[in-house]
């Protein structure tokens, strides 16, 4: 036993070594050949996109590119809402309430509805570019919805109404200024059937 | 038995010491001030067989080049190194040393390089062959030596690859070189979702289904990613397998369906759905948990980010008159303002160590990215110059991107997270907003 103890330092010594060696990752020698192991093997980009992930979801008779693909097409179906007899309302910066001058435009588009009960809708909320897209996306959503709300309390019936909000991605103006940015701010009408 | 104790301290403290020098970090991030380290990165060799043509022989060169290029760019872009200049190197490219033996240090020492990266490469079987070691020219030793072995066609890869091994080896941390960028760009004329490298690089459309995409945000593992898209007509989230290209609706309740975002485990979604009254926040448990309501009130509650440990979610709500930042205590459902200042906070995101949650603040005209300490208090400028919004961190917490707007149109910049080395980052692709950076992916 006694003989044992005297050998364990060496031991010990000898354990932690291989300990330590275990531990070495990297090979400070300087011979030429490379350490296999350590290879990294760099893996390719994602193989689902570029190649076959693209996607083209537009159906046929989807009807979104058609109606939204531009500005100007956009503008047709303004005119085209105007034509039907529902006029385009607009807010102040970061706003949802009615402004008192809209007030007599909607008395005139509720009218309008009830004397068109086959008419349904589809109520299109705003915001200009300024802002973060998707406070804009539900600054739009309120938009809409208060205009909803007010036709309600006017007699129109809820189910003639749906709504949709755009945010800031279908300005009516392109431009970067106040201008633009007033006329963008807005509620208008698409009439679904 | 003296001597066994003594012997056993001995054995200790050699284990010890060849632990620290192998462990040894050369630049201490967590350091007040850090000292860029002077590093030289010698021109790759080529090893393989003659090149048949001039066209080989340029391609070989070209790989070379761009392998050395994107080496510097991305050591430089960690702002922890000083990439010294090719033409200071005492040693000519051709004659430059690979073993420990045939490496001039004093030559190293005398043009100012504490460190040395030495490379060189072949093309064989439609394979790329990158060796690198790295050399300590102060202690005269080596202090990696690796193989890389990736596709020809993506030199720039392979090089991100051992950028991050070499950032890796002298800060004891991981790096971001091999993270990618998702992006919203206008570039075709309309919102389309792109991915890029970290830098910008390499830049491939996710979608291109010619509606309105928004917001992309990844998912934890970062094989995935969530979106909102106008494809099917109304704003529905959807999810996208980066991987396979597979592609489906995540929700699609009526209205808006905007904002989501992964929580860290990967296991909800938090975004905003609009209710009979108004925008509110839920959160979609994945696997057919359905939806939680998260808040109620007449106004608008959007853009959620998830605190790293998953309790808290940090948002925008204009419940106190205009856009201002909340935090939510998901246990208590506690909520605390923690933006006052400005008529317009938007866009907050959370560091990957909690502590911090930065944001888009505007005092009226244009935005800024601001900083906020997540217990509330403590507001840092980062910005001044321009229109800049939408603050996304890299997963090491050193980095934030976000979009700078001039004249309408935005690109993408990147800063360190104090604000300093701020820099444009070029994808090729116009007109960019909704940044988000991955998390580490290898």
């Amino acid at each position: 036993m006694k003989r044992f103890f005297r050998f364990l330092p060496l031991i010990l010594i000898c354990l932690s070594l291989v300990a330590c060696a275990g531990k070495t990752t990297v090979k400070e020698d300087s011979s030429t050949a490379m350490d296999n192991q350590g290879d990294t093997m760099v893996p390719d980009d994602e193989k689902g996109v570029g190649d076959s992930g693209i996607e083209e979801s537009n159906m046929p008779g989807d009807k979104f590119r058609e109606a939204f693909v531009s500005a100007e097409d956009r503008e047709a179906a303004t005119r085209a809402a105007l034509k039907a007899g529902l006029k385009v309302v607009h807010f102040d910066f970061d706003k949802y309430t009615i402004r008192d001058s809209d007030i007599a435009i909607l008395q005139a588009d509720a009218r309008w509805l009830k004397d068109h009960p086959d008419i349904y809708v589809r109520i299109e909320g705003h915001a200009d570019e300024r802002g973060e897209s998707e406070y804009n996306m539900a600054l739009g959503e309120k938009r809409a919805m208060s205009v909803k709300r007010y036709f309600e309390s006017l007699g129109v019936s809820g189910k003639k109404l749906s709504i949709i909000s755009y945010g800031e991605e279908a300005p009516v103006d392109e431009g970067h200024n106040e201008e633009a940015w007033a006329k963008n701010r807005r509620v208008e009408f698409e009439k679904l059937r | 038995m003296r001597f066994f104790i003594i012997y056993a301290l001995l054995a200790l403290s050699i284990c010890l010491g060849a632990e620290r020098a192998e462990a040894k970090v050369y630049i201490d991030l967590a350091a007040p001030s850090i000292k860029r380290l002077p590093l030289a990165i010698q021109e790759l060799r080529y090893l393989g067989p003659d090149p048949y043509s001039t066209q080989e022989r340029e391609h070989i060169r070209q790989t070379g080049a761009i392998m050395l290029s994107t080496l510097k760019k991305d050591l430089k872009f960690s702002g922890v190194f000083r990439i010294l200049p090719n033409d200071a190197f005492i040693e000519e490219p051709s004659e430059a040393g690979f073993d420990i033996d045939d490496m001039d240090f004093k030559g190293w020492r005398m043009i100012g390089a504490d460190a040395v990266v030495e490379g060189r490469f072949r093309l064989r079987d439609k394979r790329l062959i990158v060796e690198v070691r790295l050399f300590d020219s102060i202690r005269q030793t080596m202090i990696m030596s690796k193989r890389f072995i990736g596709n020809p066609k993506r030199p720039e890869r392979v090089a991100h690859f051992i950028s991050e091994r070499l950032y890796e080896e002298i800060t004891g941390r991981k790096g971001i070189f091999t993270t990618k960028l998702l992006f919203v760009s206008k570039r075709t004329g309309n919102k389309e979702i792109y991915l890029s490298d970290y830098d910008g690089g390499h830049r491939v459309p996710i979608t291109a289904n010619r509606s309105i995409n928004l917001s992309p945000k990844w998912a934890p593992d970062g094989t995935k990613m969530i979106y909102t898209s106008y494809k099917r007509g109304y704003p529905y989230l959807y999810l996208f397998d980066i991987k396979t290209g597979h592609d489906e609706v995540l929700s699609s309740k009526r209205g808006i369906n905007i904002g989501g975002r992964f929580s860290p485990d990967g296991k909800s979604i938090a975004l905003t759905l609009s209710t009979k009254k108004s925008p509110d926040l839920f959160l979609l448990k994945l696997g057919g948990g359905g939806y939680e309501r998260l808040t109620t009130n007449y106004g608008i509650d959007v853009s959620p980010t998830w605190s790293p440990d998953g309790k808290k979610l940090a948002f925008v709500s204009d419940r106190s008159g205009n856009p201002h930042i909340f935090v939510l205590d998901l246990a208590t459902k506690r909520t605390k303002r923690l933006s006052f200042g400005g008529t317009y906070n938007a866009s907050p995101a959370w560091s990957p160590d909690g502590t911090k949650i930065a944001y888009a603040r505007a005092d009226g005209g244009s935005f800024n990215i601001w900083l906020v300490d997540a217990e509330g208090g403590r507001q840092v400028q980062l910005t001044y110059d321009g229109n800049n919004k939408s603050p996304s961190w890299s997963p090491d917490g050193r980095f934030i991107i976000f979009t700078r707007i001039e004249n309408g149109t935005g690109s993408l910049y990147v800063m360190q997270a104090d604000g300093t080395a701020q820099r444009q980052i070029s994808t090729g692709a116009g007109d960019i907003s909704s940044p988000s950076w991955s998390p580490f992916l290898h």
